[in-house]
């Protein structure tokens, strides 16, 4: 692989201000689509593949927070979709189980707030124009949008630089 | 300019694994403490308001007929019409401290032993040996309110569900090896003890069940140390308060807190000596 391939990561600098915002925007539609869509958990899903799609053409940079932000989430989702269908169905058939229900919702609960905290840390990096990298979402994404040919920096940075996650 | 970046996604997957190993890691630990909020906040509802009434209602009858088979059940229509009064007394009462408890069945064992215990599905058993040792009806109701609270809080299938799990009960109920398990859950609640807590919850719920009917508050001290003072021949007889227990500090527990309502009691109308005369003789 010659030096001509590889692919040198943008630093905060040089990343424009639109990109900042529409990278920080695919976290916020995240929250604004989890909080509208509760009822209806898997429609939200759908918003944020939206928000993905238009999104992504804009930079790599914005590509990957906003599949980082639509990996992360669906996770997330599928746990809410699941305490939905499980309310539903029993209020419906009176014939299901509540055993084992209020721990699954203790459980799905923490999740969200994990999930939000990490989205929050997530977020604040993407508006200053860095690459946060959550664990294997992260790693996904860098690989679909940069992947092995990023270059790693030589030296160590004195300030925040953007590198790629650890290994590539 | 950067060096060369050597890896990727698939190339790398220690990596990769590693950061699942994390995820994995987040995920176990909310689990675990999804759990302990569950058990903290949650738990003892669940067992007793989800395993159901209907289970409650079904395990009844299935016990009862288990003690029939290794206890004499006593028919004696002055017995009946006795007991039919101080539940008309307590009913009442019942009804507005515990709203939704299930219909009250009275069983007299014709034994020496000084007992009475409680079965799932709000059938209480009484033995003659405790009637003896009483002098009122009055002091029987205080035992009754006693048990009753073991009824309106679904002690035994609590006890049971802890003891031999749900899935134990449920086959049960279903067939297979029911007759073992049912000889071995009616020895559990003839002999059993609750717990600290709720014999104290059953003592406390007895008092107030009693002011609450208009019938003397003391009458449940009383009773205890009626039973104190019985000292059978044999004490393993003196079943209903187990030897272990600190009577002494139920009965104190239950002046003090008869001693808080001020009740204008009106005696529960049954000749309680004229009734012990007609129980049959005891076995020696």
């Amino acid at each position: 692989m010659s030096m001509e391939d590889t692919v040198r990561l943008p630093q905060p600098a040089e990343i424009t201000e639109r990109e900042k915002d529409d990278a920080m925007g695919a976290y916020l539609m995240m929250f604004a689509s989890l909080a509208i869509g509760l009822p209806i958990p898997l429609l939200n899903l759908i918003a944020s593949l939206i928000y993905f799609l238009v999104n992504k053409k804009t930079s790599p940079f914005v590509a990957f927070h906003a599949l980082q932000a639509l990996l992360s989430h669906i996770p997330v989702v599928l746990l809410n979709a699941g305490a939905a269908a499980w309310v539903i169905t029993n209020l419906a058939t009176h014939t299901a189980s509540w055993a084992g229900f209020f721990w699954y919702l203790f459980f799905t609960v923490l999740v969200n707030l994990t999930y939000i905290v990490w989205s929050i840390v997530a977020l604040i990096h993407a508006n200053k124009g860095r690459f946060f990298y959550m664990p294997v979402f992260g790693r996904i994404s860098f690989a679909t949008y940069y992947g092995a040919r990023a270059s790693r920096p030589a030296r160590e940075p004195r300030a925040w630089e953007n590198k790629p996650p650890e290994g590539f | 300019m950067g060096e060369q970046a050597s890896g990727g996604l698939l190339t790398r997957r220690s990596s990769l694994l590693a950061e699942l190993a994390i995820l994995l890691a987040v995920l176990v630990v909310l689990g675990l403490l999804a759990f302990a909020a569950q058990k903290l906040f949650l738990a003892p509802r669940v067992v007793t308001n989800d395993v159901s009434k209907s289970l409650d209602n079904a395990l009844g009858p299935v016990v009862l007929r288990q003690v029939e088979m290794s206890h004499t059940v006593l028919s004696n229509p002055d017995v009946d019409a006795a007991f039919a009064a101080i539940m008309d007394r307590l009913r009442p009462a019942l009804g507005q401290l515990a709203p939704g408890s299930p219909k009250i069945r009275i069983v007299v064992i014709d034994s020496r032993t000084v007992n009475a215990f409680t079965l799932p599905g709000g059938i209480i058993c009484v033995d003659t040996g405790l009637m003896r040792n009483l002098g009122s009806a009055d002091q029987m109701a205080g035992v009754l309110g006693h048990e009753l609270s073991h009824v309106a809080h679904r002690d035994p299938l609590s006890l049971l569900a802890r003891q031999v799990g749900a899935a134990a009960l449920a086959g049960m109920l279903t067939g297979g090896r029911g007759g073992d398990l049912a000889r071995a859950l009616a020895q559990t609640l003839v002999n059993v003890r609750y717990g600290r807590e709720a014999e104290d919850r059953a003592d406390d719920f007895s008092v107030r069940l009693l002011a609450k009917a208009d019938i003397s508050p003391l009458a449940f001290a009383q009773a205890l140390e009626r039973i104190r003072k019985a000292e059978p021949r044999d004490a393993s007889l003196l079943q209903w308060i187990d030897s272990h227990s600190p009577i002494d500090e139920r009965i104190a527990r239950a002046r003090q807190e008869a001693a808080g309502f001020s009740v204008e009691s009106r005696r529960i109308n049954v000749s309680w000596p004229a009734l012990i005369r007609k129980l049959p003789k005891p076995e020696e």
